[in-house]
């Protein structure tokens, strides 16, 4: 009997990384398609078939179900299933639920009094439907809402999105009529307009890993990922920004742990990677001019990290393809521009501890190159015990 | 060949054609015939992204 399980719709390195290292550290780990199966239920019970195979009873026997669909929505209703049916799930419901909207995320921080960007929400759809006459254009009225708390910079996104997508700079009026014209709702955004300051975070921000088992108290994992680069505003490593790593200040891992159980509610363990930036503005702790050309010098050895990580091979020959991705992150991390330019984040982080702003929490957070090997945190082992540790809650 | 997610046994039908859509049978996942080199076909997992993917 296996008594946790993986449950996914498609794989991928993080996916795959969690079953090497918990194979590694000896837990077996049982597998649970996502994807092409079918979930029947009544009064009586359940089975779980593929065209294939039954899984039925391997749901059965999971009593902790690890939740890393790689659609949203399909992870939802499969915490949602696994719970109905008395699994622990990680991450459970509510942290799926609440990660997936930025607006509760933040309503949430901001209620426990966690320093966030100031954020305005009108519950308006830019282009609205009529009976009688072409679709009416709200864009004017929610800029003038928008911009009155505001003011005529912001920085316009979606509710639910991720890897930057649709993360809009807007400036002055008429540019930012011009971007909520683009602003389109559909099924994972049916409802409002999402605007916020933008924050003066310099070249940088933060991705911060924050778990808890169960019986024990929350806990921010000391290193931070930083994703860094002067190509625009948003830093997101999925725009091709290049990845540091800082030493979080006291101060701002107490708040991540309080994000985190602000997010997580009363779940007995949970694992969630916080976004967040610091206001550095004017205090900058080395010229941008000298960062720009260390990052520069860094191209060519960022170069072959994303040759590596475009193995097509990767997913059949997956310990080969770890060893490789972190043989070249591992070179990047050596040269004397990484190191320089890690300093100057450490030392403009440390003075603006009590200045860092957090934007959402990421519940099915990607980690096995970036996060692994720059920050040191394979989170799969975090995960694991926090599996381990709803297992031994069972048996107690 | 195994698949890459389940470790299910897949088989090549005998009359696939290039760019023909395989599935796994035990997890669903989904694989495309492509040609070799050498003129040989081989299953090669289909990369799909949907719109409400991420983390």
């Amino acid at each position: 009997m296996v008594d946790i399980a993986i449950l996914y719709d498609r794989s991928e390195s993080d996916e795959l990384g969690i079953r090497l290292t918990a194979k590694n550290i000896g837990i077996e780990l049982g597998y649970i398609p996502f994807h092409k199966v079918a979930f029947g239920f009544d009064e009586k019970g359940y089975t779980l078939t593929s065209v294939g195979r039954d899984y039925t009873n391997t749901l059965k026997d999971a009593r902790v179900v690890l939740n890393r669909g790689q659609s949203k929505n399909r992870r939802i209703f499969a915490a949602a299933i696994l719970e109905s049916i008395g699994k622990s799930v990680v991450n459970p419901l509510n942290v799926e639920l609440t990660c997936q909207s930025k607006i509760r995320s933040l309503l949430l921080f901001a209620a426990k009094g966690i320093n966030i960007p100031k954020t305005v929400y009108v519950p308006c759809n830019v282009w609205e439907k009529s009976d009688t006459r072409e679709p009416i254009d709200n864009a004017e009225s929610i800029s003038a809402l928008t911009e009155r708390q505001l003011g005529s910079t912001m920085v316009i996104k979606p509710d639910a999105g991720t890897h930057g997508r649709s993360v809009t700079l807007a400036r002055g009026h008429e540019g930012i009529v011009e971007v909520l014209h683009g602003v389109e709702s559909g099924i994972t955004n049916p409802v409002g307009v999402v605007a916020q300051e933008l924050i003066d975070k310099w070249f940088y921000d933060l991705r911060i890993i924050v778990s808890k088992e169960a019986g024990k108290a929350p806990y921010c994992h000391p290193i931070a990922l930083v994703r860094g680069g002067f190509r625009e505003f948003r830093t997101n490593t999925f725009l091709g920004n290049m990845v540091f790593h800082a030493e979080l200040p006291v101060g701002v891992r107490r708040d991540a742990e309080l994000c985190g159980s602000t997010l997580a509610g009363d779940s007995p363990a949970w694992l969630i990677a916080l976004d967040a930036m610091p206001r550095i503005g004017a205090n900058k702790t080395a010229d941008d001019h000298e960062v720009k050309t260390h990052l520069k010098s860094l191209e060519t050895p960022f170069a072959e990290v994303t040759k590596a990580k475009m193995d097509h091979n990767k997913k059949t020959q997956f310990e080969n393809y770890s060893l490789s991705v972190e043989k070249a992150y591992l070179a990047y991390k050596e040269t004397e521009a990484y190191c320089l330019i890690q300093e100057a984040i450490q030392k403009s982080l440390d003075v603006a501890e009590d200045r860092v702003v957090f934007h959402e929490g990421n519940s099915c957070p990607e980690f096995w190159e970036q996060t692994r090997i720059i920050a040191g945190i394979n989170v799969a082992e975090p995960l694991l015990r926090c599996a381990m540790s709803l297992l031994d809650r069972y048996s107690s | 060949m195994n698949c890459i997610d389940c470790g299910g046994v897949l088989d090549l039908p005998c009359d696939a054609v290039v760019k023909e859509v395989v599935e796994c049978p035990d997890c669903g996942l989904e694989y495309v015939v492509e040609e070799t080199d050498n003129g040989l076909l081989k299953l090669v997992e289909l990369n799909i992204k949907g719109e409400d993917w991420g983390e």
